[in-house]
C-alpha cells in the first residue's frame, strides 16, 4: 500500500511539472505564433501591395507614354510572380486565409490573366489596358484594406482568438494542476489524519496511548472543583501468554480486554492504553463522586471472567490499582504516581489485587527511593561502617576437616535502623544496583577473609547468594575477575540461586552452569522447597548442593509428614549426585531427625547464627582446630 | 467560365502562360569594383550544372531545381568576396554570406523541373539552397538569401 501511495505520489509530481513544462510551452508557442503571424504576414501584403501598385503605375505612365514596353511586361510579370507566391506554398498560408485576402489576390491575378494580351503585344491606346487599369483601380483599395485590417481590428481578433485559445489550453492546464494539488492535499491531509492516530493512540486497540492519557488526565484536573478517580488495570504475567501461545493470541486477548472496557464505556469515562498490558480506567464528572468504586469492581470481575475463559492455565492475574484527584494526589503526575503504587500493591497482594491507594503505599515508596539513593553511596565505598556482611557457618557432617560458610549482607541504617536483606537485594534490582551490590559483596568478602590465616582459610568453602540481575552470560567473567588477586581460589566457592532465577531460561542457565563449572565455581540451589520446587528441573540443570528451605526444618522433629518430604528430597538429591544442606537447624532433635534423614550439611542456629567476621574467624579457628585435631587423632588411631 | 477559370490557374502555377525568355538577353550581372561580368541564359546553362531537389515554403511539394552553383561561378570569375548582394528585378536585395553559399552549394537556379523559370514564376534566377536535404537551413535568415528573380550580384 506504501509502495503503491509512493508510486502515486512520483505520478502526480511527474503530471505537475509535465503540465507546467507544457503550459509554458504553450504560451510561448502561442506568443511566437502571434509575433511572427504578425511579421511575415504583414510583409507578404506590404510587398504584394507595393507590386501591383507598381504595376498601376506603370500601366498609367505607359498609357500617358513615359515608360516603355519593358517596363510594363517586368512590372506585370513581377506583379504576377508575387500573386503566385502569395497564393502558393506554406509561407503565406496563414494570412492567405485571413480576410478572405485569398479570394482578392485571386480577383487580382485573374485581372492580369485576362488582360495579357494586351501586355504582351502592347499599345498605349489599346482600350484592354484602360479597362485593366480601372479594375485593378476598383481591386487595389481592398488590398489596402486588408493590410490595414492586418494591423488593426480584426488582426487584433485574430490575435485575441489565438491568445483565447491559449488561455482555454492553459487553464485546463491549471484545471489539471489543481485537480492533482487537491488530490495531493486530500491524500496529505489523510496522511496527517492517520499519524495524527498514531501519534496519539495505540494500533492495535484503537484506544488512546499514554501521551493522550496524560494530556487528557490534564485536562481534567485543569477545571476548578475537579474531581478525577485514576483506575490502572494491569495484567502481570502477560508475557507468559505471548511467550506461550504466541504474540497473535496475546494480541487477540489485549483486544478482547479493550473490546470488554469500551462496551461499559459512558460519558463520564475515559479510557487508554498505557503500556503493554496495562490500560487506564479515567472517571470523572458524576462517576468519580461514588459510582467509581461499584463500576470498577464490577469491570474487575468482568476482565476476571474474560481472563479466566480466554487464559486457561490463569497464568495472567488482573490487578488494579486507584488513586483520586484531589483526595490523594495534587497533580496529575502523583495521581499516576499513586495509581502505580497501589497497583504495585495489588501485585503483591496474594488475595484482592484491587488497591486504593494510601498513605502507607506513599511511606513505602519514599523509603525504598530513601534507601536506594542511600544504597547508592553505600556501594560507591567498600569499607563503610553500615553496610556490611555477616557469615553464617554450614557443617559438613562428613567432612569435618572442611567448613562452609553462607555470606550474608546487613544494614544497619542509622535512621532506619535494620533493614531486611530481601529488601536491600530488591532495592538494589528495581534501581539497577545489582551488579554494584554483587561486586561490593565479593570485594568486602575478600576484604574480611583476607586477615584469615592460609592454613584456616584453604578448609573455608564461602557461599554468596546471586542477584537475578547478576545471573547472565557475563557472570564467570565477572566472578573470575572479582576473585582475582585472592584470597580464596574458584574452588573454594559457591553461587547460590534461587530457582526462579535459575529457571527464568533454562537454556541460558545451562551454558552458564557449564561455564561456572568449567572453573570450578560450584552451583547450589537455594530456598527449596518455597516455589515450584520441581524435580524435573534438578535433571536440567547440574546442581552441586541442593538447600532445603528451613520451613521444612522447622517442627521436623515434631511433624509427622514434613520428614516424608525431606526424606524424598533427600533421597532424590543423593540419587543425582546433589549434596544436601539443612538450613535453619535450631535444635538438638531437630539436628538428629536431619541427620537421621541423611542431609550432608547444616545450618542454622543450632550451631551458630550469622557472625560478624571477626567472629566468624574466632569461629572457624576453633571449629577447625578441634576437627582437625580430632581428624588427626582419628587418623591416629587408625 | 468555371472550367476555363481552373484551366487557367492550373496553367498559371505552372507558369505555361510565361512567355520564355530569350536565350541571348543578359539576365545576370556580377558587379565587381573593377569590372562587370554579364550573362545570358545561354552561357550561364554553358557552365557546370548543379541540381538541388527541395520544397521551398513559397512552392507546393518537392520541385528539381537546375542552375549553376554560385561557387562555381565564382571560381569561374576568379572573385572570393566575403558577401554577396543579390538584388532581385522588383528592387529587393540581401546579403549572402559566400562562406554558407558555399557550404550548402546554393545554385543560381535556372530551370524548375527542366523548365526554364520565367519572371512570372521567380525567373530568371532563384538562388535556392536545399532546404529539405539540410533542415537546419528552414528557418527565415536562411529564407531572406533565397532571392528570387535575381538580376544583379554585387562581390562585397
Amino acid at each position: 500500500m506504501g509502495k503503491v501511495r509512493f508510486l502515486f505520489f512520483v505520478a502526480s509530481m511527474c503530471t505537475f511539472l509535465a503540465v507546467t513544462a507544457w503550459s509554458t510551452w504553450n504560451y510561448e508557442r502561442t506568443f511566437r505564433t502571434i509575433t511572427t503571424t504578425t511579421q511575415t504576414s504583414a510583409w507578404a501584403l506590404a510587398q504584394l501591395e507595393i507590386d501591383v501598385y507598381r504595376l498601376q503605375e506603370t500601366l498609367k505612365l505607359y498609357q500617358a507614354g513615359h515608360a516603355d514596353s519593358n517596363q510594363l511586361s517586368l512590372s506585370y510579370d513581377i506583379a504576377w510572380n508575387r500573386m503566385d507566391v502569395f497564393l502558393t506554398g506554406d509561407a503565406n498560408q496563414e494570412i492567405r486565409q485571413r480576410f478572405a485576402a485569398e479570394a482578392l489576390v485571386r480577383s487580382i491575378l485573374q485581372v492580369l490573366q485576362r488582360h495579357e494580351a494586351a501586355i504582351t503585344t502592347p499599345s498605349p491606346a489599346d482600350p484592354q489596358l484602360e479597362q485593366m487599369s480601372q479594375e485593378l483601380d476598383a481591386l487595389i483599395p481592398r488590398l489596402r484594406d486588408i493590410m490595414v485590417q492586418n494591423f488593426t481590428g480584426p488582426n487584433a481578433l485574430q490575435e485575441s482568438r489565438l491568445l483565447d485559445e491559449a488561455k482555454i489550453r492553459n487553464f485546463a492546464a491549471i484545471g489539471i494542476l489543481l485537480l492533482f494539488s487537491l488530490i495531493m492535499l486530500v491524500l496529505l491531509f489523510r496522511e496527517s489524519r492517520k499519524q495524527h492516530f498514531l501519534a496519539w493512540n495505540d494500533v492495535l486497540t484503537r484506544l488512546p496511548n499514554r501521551a493522550a492519557f496524560m494530556n487528557r488526565l490534564s485536562q481534567l484536573t485543569a477545571k476548578t472543583d475537579a474531581q478525577v478517580v485514576l483506575c490502572l488495570v494491569d495484567l502481570s504475567r502477560f508475557k507468559e501468554v505471548n511467550d506461550s501461545l504466541g504474540h497473535a493470541v496475546g494480541d487477540r486477548l489485549l483486544a478482547q480486554i479493550a473490546g470488554q472496557l469500551l462496551q461499559h464505556q459512558n460519558e463520564d469515562v475515559y479510557l487508554a492504553r498505557i503500556g503493554s498490558d496495562e490500560f487506564a480506567l479515567v472517571m470523572f464528572g458524576n462517576m468519580s463522586d461514588y459510582s467509581w468504586f461499584a463500576y470498577s469492581r464490577k469491570i474487575y470481575n468482568q476482565l476476571e471472567r474474560l481472563l479466566h475463559h480466554e487464559d486457561p492455565a490463569h497464568r495472567v492475574k488482573l490487578n488494579m490499582g486507584i488513586s483520586q484527584y484531589p483526595q490523594h494526589a495534587n497533580t496529575v503526575e502523583e495521581m499516576v504516581l499513586f495509581a502505580d503504587l497501589a497497583l504495585a500493591s495489588a501485585k503483591q497482594d496474594k488475595q484482592l489485587h484491587y488497591q486504593v491507594f494510601n498513605r502507607f503505599m506513599l511511606d513505602q515508596y519514599q523509603r525504598k527511593r530513601l534507601l536506594a539513593g542511600h544504597l547508592q553511596e553505600l556501594l560507591a565505598e567498600p569499607h563503610n561502617t553500615e553496610l556490611f556482611l555477616c557469615y553464617q557457618p554450614i557443617i559438613n557432617i562428613s567432612q569435618p576437616q572442611q567448613l562452609g560458610v553462607e555470606v550474608l549482607i546487613r544494614w544497619e541504617h542509622p535512621k532506619l535502623n535494620f533493614i531486611n536483606p530481601p529488601d536491600i537485594i530488591e532495592i538494589a534490582e528495581e534501581n539497577g544496583l545489582g551488579e554494584k551490590l554483587g561486586e561490593w559483596l565479593f570485594r568486602r568478602m575478600r576484604h574480611d577473609i583476607a586477615r584469615f590465616p592460609a592454613d584456616t582459610l584453604c578448609h573455608i568453602h564461602v557461599s554468596i547468594n546471586l542477584s537475578s540481575s547478576i545471573f547472565n552470560q557475563n557472570l564467570v567473567n565477572r566472578v573470575s575477575d572479582w576473585l582475582q588477586d585472592g584470597p580464596l581460589p574458584a574452588s573454594q566457592l559457591i553461587l547460590e540461586l534461587t530457582e526462579n532465577i535459575a529457571l527464568e531460561d533454562v537454556q541460558l542457565s545451562r551454558k552458564i552452569f557449564t561455564q561456572l563449572k568449567e572453573r570450578q565455581i560450584r552451583i547450589a540451589l537455594d530456598d527449596f522447597g518455597t516455589g515450584w520446587s520441581s524435580f524435573s528441573y534438578l535433571k536440567d540443570l547440574s546442581f552441586d548442593k541442593l538447600k532445603i528451605d528451613k520451613s521444612f526444618i522447622k517442627h521436623l522433629d515434631r511433624d509427622k509428614r514434613l520428614p516424608l518430604f525431606v526424606q524424598a528430597i533427600t533421597d532424590l538429591s543423593h540419587q543425582l549426585g546433589i549434596s544436601v544442606v539443612a538450613e535453619g537447624v535450631e535444635t538438638e532433635s531437630e539436628l538428629s531427625k536431619i541427620l537421621e534423614i541423611g542431609a550432608n550439611e547444616i545450618q542454622g542456629y543450632y550451631y551458630s547464627r550469622p557472625l560478624r567476621a571477626e567472629a566468624f574467624h574466632d569461629f572457624a579457628e576453633h571449629y577447625l582446630a578441634g576437627n582437625t585435631r580430632e581428624t588427626r587423632a582419628r587418623s591416629d588411631l587408625a | 467560365m468555371k472550367t476555363w477559370r481552373n484551366c487557367l490557374a492550373i496553367l498559371t502555377l505552372l507558369g505555361a502562360t510565361a512567355p520564355a525568355i530569350a536565350a541571348d538577353n543578359v539576365i545576370l550581372t556580377i558587379d565587381q569594383e573593377s569590372a562587370q561580368h554579364h550573362f545570358t541564359l545561354q552561357q550561364l546553362a554553358a557552365l557546370p550544372q548543379t541540381t538541388i531537389t527541395t520544397a521551398t515554403p513559397w512552392t507546393t511539394g518537392q520541385h528539381r531545381y537546375q542552375g549553376v552553383a554560385i561557387d562555381t561561378l565564382l571560381q569561374r570569375l576568379n572573385l572570393s568576396p566575403q558577401v554577396l548582394k543579390v538584388h532581385a528585378l522588383n528592387d529587393f536585395w540581401a546579403r549572402v554570406p559566400t562562406s554558407v553559399a558555399r557550404q550548402y552549394r546554393a545554385i543560381l537556379a535556372t530551370h524548375v523541373d527542366g523548365q526554364p523559370m520565367s519572371r512570372r514564376n521567380k525567373g530568371p534566377l532563384w538562388v535556392i539552397f536545399p532546404l529539405s536535404e539540410h533542415p537546419e537551413l528552414n528557418q527565415e535568415k536562411y529564407h531572406n538569401y533565397m532571392v528570387w528573380q535575381v538580376r544583379t550580384i554585387k562581390a562585397e
